[in-house]
């Protein structure tokens, strides 16, 4: 299973190797020609992959978003400052949407992830967030927003 | 101020340990030296975590890299060390530069980079070790906690040095300069044997499924990185040594769950092989001390793999598999997957083609990457989720390893320009 490579033979910089037969230059020939292919092909997709990458996330930065994109159906930042600014250190908190709650789906993983180092805790939470639904009737609500409700249980 | 700080110590200061381990070109000690030096910061910092203090295992695994440099270090070779060719070089440096800049301005994490990598980057910073409730609680089983955790752990150092949980452009630096410093080892490297051939890993690094996915907080290219190095410095050792070679490969095997199946498809061929047994056994010595510990928290932890062992509620589960019946849809998603030139150009067929006029050798890294590849299929075929699901979300990026190995075997690195055999052991 051991290998060894054959010498060079077409090179870019440095002085030919001599082949070794004819059979070989042939094929040290066609790994030349394949070798120069992909790179071509590859620095041909570099720039529209980089255009890309940079549309892509052209939207964020004109939103100022500055630890992850939004995820569709846009969630308001403004609800993620309000729990921010709710939530002290070590508290928890849970997640009810129109799919229920603590569901565990988008936004509920777009939350954890910017709320951190609060973490989730949909059995005995700090603060209850409400998005796109009302807060129950007599629940004691903190903070509120276009739609959302920050509730202390 | 503090932002910069974080991602100029977490990238910088381990290229300076790696640059001081490796030996030869200073562009080759600079790359493969970052992405080394890298490799040990975050296996320190899993390590840490484990034992209780990520922060300790970061700064213990940089002092320690330090201390043992003089002694790991292989004496300087009689030749002059090779220059790598300029182009690529620069080509790789102007690639790398946009990718630092875009991941200093803006948030360019995709679904499961903040969802799972970051959040636990997150998680990590916050205690410190791996006690956090996204390890240990069911509200977090989403995140696929069983996943080895060294690009997570590597991130959590940047949270923890800026204090600033909002921002993620640190991590994302800390993505792109690792791409960069293992864009230059790979020209470094591949270059060297100054053959067009030579080129075909870089344009393996260059493909846009390679760089798209180089930020997005996913961890395939990070594993994938590793483990070509690894592969390639490992074939090299004769003049870098055993260790870079064998760290790397065990930093892939921790980067990602199939990290570990990759790496022991690239060395089992090179534990046949006679003459890279004992390089492949310090590789595998390395992978058991790494990953080790991480299995047996796992494990005591009741963290099972999600991929194999899904939670009941979790989606898209095929409960009549079949794993013969997959069989005919995985090849064809392999082929078509591995030969759309918006994902890969025309890597593939060019790799295919310069293999078998070399006459499939080197046998070794021929075989490495056929076994990973044949690895890819088996993942799918033994997968309990539906397979058209599983395939449609990952199959691209899961493929960025396997064919940077069968790149790396086209026309990589694998024996020394100064000595064209490998050497005994």
């Amino acid at each position: 299973m051991g290998d060894r490579e054959d010498p060079p033979r077409r090179t870019l910089n440095g002085p030919a190797a001599p082949a070794t037969s004819p059979g070989a230059s042939g094929s040290s020939k066609l790994r030349s020609i394949a070798g120069l292919l992909a790179l071509l092909v590859a620095l041909g997709f570099l720039v529209p992959t980089l255009v890309d990458l940079a549309e892509e996330t052209t939207e964020h930065r004109r939103l100022a978003l500055r630890d992850s994109g939004r995820i569709p159906p846009p969630f308001p930042e403004r609800l993620v400052m309000a729990a921010r600014r709710e939530l002290a250190a070590g508290e928890t908190w849970s997640l009810h949407t129109a799919s229920g709650a603590c569901v565990r789906d988008e936004p509920m993983y777009w939350l954890a992830f910017r709320l951190m180092p609060n973490t989730a805790d949909c059995s005995e939470p700090d603060v209850a967030i409400y998005w796109g639904v009302d807060a129950p009737d007599g629940s004691r609500v903190v903070r509120t927003g276009r739609s959302f409700f920050l509730v202390r249980p | 101020m503090r932002l910069a700080l974080a991602a100029l110590v977490t990238t910088v200061v381990p290229t300076v340990v790696g640059y001081l381990i490796v030996r030869g070109h200073p562009v080759l000690r600079w790359g493969l030296g970052g992405v080394l030096g890298i490799a040990v910061l975050g296996v320190g910092t899993v390590l840490g975590g484990l034992a209780g203090s990520a922060w300790a295992g970061a700064v213990v695994s940089m002092i320690a890299a330090l201390a043992g440099a003089r002694y790991l270090r292989r004496p300087a070779p009689e030749e002059p060390p090779v220059s790598p060719p300029i182009l690529p070089l620069l080509a790789v440096l102007a690639v790398g530069v946009f990718l630092l800049v875009i991941a200093w301005s803006r948030p360019v994490s995709r679904f499961d980079g903040w969802a799972f990598w970051s959040l636990k980057a997150k998680a990590i910073a916050t205690t410190g070790d791996f006690g956090s409730q996204v390890f240990t609680d069911a509200e977090y089983e989403y995140s696929h906690r069983d996943y080895p955790p060294l690009l997570p752990a590597w991130q959590a150092l940047s949270y923890r040095i800026s204090g600033d949980f909002t921002v993620a452009y640190p991590t994302q630096f800390q993505l792109a300069w690792l791409w960069t410093a293992a864009g230059v080892a790979l020209v470094s490297l591949a270059g060297r044997r100054r053959t067009l051939a030579g080129f075909i890993p870089f344009a393996w690094l260059l493909a846009p499924q390679v760089v798209e996915e180089s930020v997005s907080g996913y961890a395939d290219v990070p594993m994938a990185l590793f483990l070509i190095l690894g592969v390639g410095a490992l074939l090299r050792s004769e003049e870098l040594g055993c260790g870079p070679g064998a760290v790397l490969i065990a930093a892939g095997a921790l980067t990602k769950g199939e990290g570990l199946v990759f790496a022991v498809a690239a060395l089992v061929p090179l534990l046949i092989a006679g003459g890279y047994r004992r390089r492949a056994l310090v590789a595998v010595l390395a992978i058991v001390l790494t990953s080790g510990p991480w299995f047996a928290f796992t494990s005591s932890h009741g963290l099972t793999g999600d991929v194999t062992r899904p939670p009941l509620e979790a989606g898209h589960i095929d409960p009549d598999r079949d794993p013969v019946e997959r069989v005919p849809e995985v090849v064809e998603a392999l082929g078509v997957r591995s030969t759309r030139p918006s994902d890969f150009g025309v890597l593939v067929p060019a790799a295919l083609i310069a293999v078998a006029a070399a006459a499939f050798r080197p046998r070794v890294l021929v075989a490495s990457a056929l076994l990973a590849i044949v690895a890819w299929v088996v993942i799918y075929l033994g997968t309990p989720f539906e397979v058209d699901w599983h395939l449609t979300t990952s199959a691209d990026r899961v493929l960025i390893a396997p064919l940077g190995l069968l790149a790396l075997a086209a026309g990589g690195p694998w024996t020394s320009g100064q000595s064209r055999q490998p050497a005994n052991g």
